[in-house]
């Protein structure tokens, strides 16, 4: 997608922060996340920001990504939408999303995900399991430089697991919270099923509607190939401002 | 509620390090440490490619053939045996095994080793798979095959083919290999006239299987590379089922696995003809 009509999406996105509708809660999330990797040649820093709209049981979130520094030599590397809904089945309240995700990531390529995840959060314990469909394909440039055929231009793999289970130490509405969580699912960046993703996670709750977060990630490859390896990690830092309209 | 929740994960965590004890002298070790890291193994396929020089296979006329297989995973060696015997009375140029060679055991190694033919007969270059990596096997391997990232060419009368070897056991080729891969294909890639990539784990998933693949930030780091550099073919094994797609420039072909009693066992005959590749997919 182009960056333009992606950054006009989220910042339509950030007007429903103006709460047309009392009873909404928008939210705003913003992070940094630097470390490195076998491929990123020494130290990356990605920054991100998502605008979210919850009215009733539904919720709208947008965000975008932008690689401040990479070697892959983009700037706006991610752009995401989702609508998600809660319901209960037998008083078992559960959130089912659907989303897609673009990431641009070289001036060549583009990667699109979409897919479908159900989530359950309990006061210590959370889950996550979902599907989604991976496409990569080139962008117009590199069509037009290497002379790219149609056909040849895509290439979509088969449905990938989505799946995270984590603890948290305190419950949900303590002020400070720690955990652990095992996934293959970030925002912008979703494995393979076979490639776990281990990430610590601290939180404090500044005062009602901001969060400040920070968050360790340790990537590996080859687990399931009996043969695993270092891959990568990152730290992850942010605030969460969820934003009251209506007076409680 | 809280303290038995507390106790069942004390519990989990005590089961989980006693069954992690018993993977000590076992493969599945693997899944919680590497044996040999794949940075450790790029600094001694290095050393030995310092002190033997790469590979140049002379071909007489601009029409060749190179026999690829993977996952022979030696026990057996029935299929081997046969794929050696093809390749002889096609007039292979040479042959590359992707890995998988063997289950890792040094008595899987002795025996892939016993009936591998000469180098003066055939000309071979094997690389190293997962499962080869099991039981210390990267000894095994580096002291009986030496390098498993390294280059050869294939020179016609009037052109190079330059094939690249790697390792990406481990599903990563680890940021050493990567910035040698990236060097090479910027200082060598345009002295030749076709390249070919190959390693034993598959890039893309185009099926399930319980196997990794490279992460996501590396295979997009890739596709990146063999585009800009024009690789022509990336020849896989790991994933036991043949497979190929063309994205962009490059063809991303996954093997069938040579291995002993499957019905699909197979190998590629890649075929150059005036610089025009041909591949096929071959079954016994």
């Amino acid at each position: 997608m182009n960056p333009k009509i992606s950054l006009s999406l989220v910042f339509g996105t950030l007007l429903l922060v103006g709460c047309p509708d009392l009873s909404a809660q928008p939210g705003i999330n913003i992070y940094t996340d630097f470390g490195e990797n076998n491929v990123s040649q020494g130290l990356f820093i990605k920054t991100a920001g998502f605008a979210s709209y919850k009215f009733g049981k539904y919720l709208l979130e947008s965000g975008f990504q932008l690689d401040l520094k990479n070697t892959n030599n983009t700037f706006f590397s991610g752009f995401s939408m989702s609508g998600s809904r809660n319901f209960k089945i037998t008083n078992f309240p559960l959130e089912i999303t659907g989303f897609w995700i673009s990431t641009p990531f070289s001036e060549l390529l583009r990667e699109t995900n979409w897919g479908a995840r159900l989530n359950r959060e309990s006061n210590h314990f959370e889950y996550l399991i979902g599907a989604h469909f991976r496409t990569y394909a080139f962008r117009q440039k590199a069509i037009r430089e290497y002379g790219i055929g149609q056909s040849a231009s895509k290439i979509h793999e088969t449905m990938n697991l989505l799946y995270s289970v984590g603890y948290q130490l305190k419950p949900r509405n303590n002020s400070w919270n720690a955990g652990i969580l095992l996934t293959n699912y970030d925002n912008f960046m979703i494995e393979q099923e076979t490639n776990p993703m281990l990430r610590l996670n601290g939180l404090y709750k500044l005062s009602s509607p901001l969060i400040i977060y920070l968050q360790a990630w340790y990537k590996s490859a080859g687990a399931t190939n009996l043969a695993v390896n270092y891959f990568g990690f990152f730290f992850r830092t942010g605030i969460i401002w969820n934003i009251r309209c209506a007076k409680d | 509620m809280e303290y038995p929740m507390r106790k069942r994960l004390i519990i989990l965590f005590v089961v989980s390090a006693s069954i992690a004890s018993c993977f000590k002298d076992s493969a599945l070790i693997g899944i919680f440490i590497s044996y040999k890291s794949v940075n450790l193994r790029f600094d001694q396929s290095m050393i030995w490619n310092s002190t033997h020089p790469f590979k140049v296979i002379e071909v007489p006329n601009d029409d060749y053939t190179l026999l690829t297989m993977g996952d022979s995973h030696v026990g057996g060696t029935t299929n081997l045996d046969r794929f050696f015997s093809i390749s002889k009375t096609a007039y292979a140029s040479a042959v590359i095994m992707v890995g998988d060679l063997t289950n890792g055991r040094a008595g899987d190694y002795a025996l892939f080793e016993q009936h591998l033919p000469d180098q003066d007969s055939l000309a071979s270059f094997p690389i190293v798979g997962n499962h080869d990596l099991n039981y210390e096997g990267w000894n095994e391997f580096y002291s009986r095959f030496g390098s498993s990232t390294y280059i050869f060419t294939v020179k016609t009368p009037v052109a190079k083919d330059l094939c690249i070897c790697l390792d990406n056991a481990g599903a990563t080729l680890g940021d050493k290999q990567l910035a040698w891969l990236t060097n090479l294909l910027e200082t060598m890639r345009s002295n030749y006239r076709n390249c070919f990539v190959f390693a034993h784990v598959n890039l893309f998933r185009f099926r399930h299987t319980e196997s990794t693949n490279p992460p996501v930030e590396e295979l997009q780091v890739l596709m990146d590379l063999f585009t800009r550099y024009h690789v022509d073919l990336v020849i896989n094994g790991h994933d036991h089922r043949h497979n190929s797609a063309f994205f962009g420039i490059t063809w991303y072909i996954i093997m069938d696995a040579l291995e002993d009693g499957l019905s699909n066992a197979g190998y590629l005959k890649l075929n150059v003809n005036n610089g025009k590749l041909l591949f096929t997919f071959e079954y016994f």
